[in-house]
C-alpha cells in the first residue's frame, strides 16, 4: 500500500507559509482545505460539472436514508 | 417524496441549446470556477430580451416547469408574464430544481452580471456565461447570511490559487 506522507500538528514548528510546511499543504488559519481546491482547479469544467452532481446525488442519497430511519 | 437533484449539465444544455442568453449564478457558477462546494440547485439570470424570454419560456414549457413553493401540494405553472419580473422564481422541472432570477442581492438585473461574467466552455460548441468569482463574493457579503459568509474564506482561496490556464477562470 503507498503510504502517504503526513505532518502532524503537535511536532510542527513555525510555518515556512500560510500554507506549507516542508512541503506538505496545510489546511490555513480560516480552515480552508486548498488541497481541495487544487484538485477541483485541475479539473476540466465538464469534469467539475460532474463532480458536482455526484456530490448532490450522494448527498441526497444520504439525505434520504437518514430520513428512512 | 423529496425534489431530485438538479441534473445540472441538462439544464444548462437545454437553454442552451434553445438559444437562451443567461448567466449562471451562484454555486454552479462558483463549481465551474474551482469552488470545491456542493449545491442542490441551478441559478440563472436570463437576458430580458422579449425574444429571449420567449425562447426561455418554451424551454420551461417543455421541462414542465412548476413553482416549488406550492408543491406537493398544487402544481403551479409559471405564467409568461412573470419571467419579466425582477424578482426570484423558484421551480421545480423535469430535469430537477431551477431558480430563475431577475436581480441580486446587490442591485444588479442582467445587463450588470453580464458585465461581470465571463464565458467558460463545457464542451466544443457548448458555451455558457458565469459569473465572475468576485462578483460572487460581492453577492454573497451584500446577501450576508451566515450561510453566505460562511463559505466566502473558500471562494477567496480560490481565486489566490486560481492560475491563469485554469479553464473555469475569468479573462
Amino acid at each position: 500500500m503507498e503510504s502517504h506522507p503526513r505532518v502532524e500538528a503537535s511536532t510542527r514548528s513555525e510555518p515556512q507559509s500560510d500554507s506549507e510546511v516542508d512541503g506538505h499543504v496545510l489546511p490555513g488559519d480560516d480552515g480552508v482545505d486548498v488541497t481541495l481546491i487544487r484538485w477541483m482547479l485541475s479539473l476540466t469544467v465538464m469534469e467539475r460539472i460532474a463532480t458536482l452532481q455526484a456530490q448532490a446525488d450522494a448527498l441526497m442519497k444520504l439525505r434520504n436514508a437518514a430520513a428512512e430511519r | 417524496m423529496p425534489p431530485p437533484n438538479a441534473d445540472i449539465l441538462g439544464i444548462l444544455r437545454v437553454f442552451h441549446d434553445a438559444g437562451v442568453q443567461f448567466v449562471v449564478i451562484g454555486g454552479v457558477s462558483a463549481a465551474l470556477q474551482g469552488v470545491p462546494a456542493a449545491t442542490f440547485d441551478v441559478d440563472l439570470v436570463l437576458d430580458p430580451a422579449r425574444e429571449n424570454l420567449d425562447r426561455a419560456w418554451e424551454v420551461l414549457s417543455a421541462i414542465r416547469a412548476c413553482f416549488r413553493e406550492q408543491l406537493p401540494s398544487k402544481r403551479l405553472e409559471p405564467e409568461r408574464a412573470q419571467l419579466e419580473s425582477p424578482g426570484a422564481m423558484l421551480l421545480l422541472t423535469d430535469l430537477g430544481p431551477l431558480d430563475l432570477l431577475g436581480a441580486v442581492a446587490t442591485g444588479w438585473h442582467h445587463d450588470e452580471l453580464l458585465a461581470r461574467s465571463h464565458q467558460i466552455e463545457v464542451e466544443p460548441d457548448f458555451e455558457i456565461r458565469v459569473l465572475d468569482l468576485t462578483a460572487l463574493i460581492e453577492i454573497k457579503e451584500a446577501v450576508g447570511r451566515e450561510k453566505d459568509l460562511a463559505v466566502l474564506p473558500l471562494y477567496r482561496q480560490v481565486l489566490r490559487e486560481r492560475e491563469g490556464n485554469d479553464p473555469g477562470s475569468q479573462d
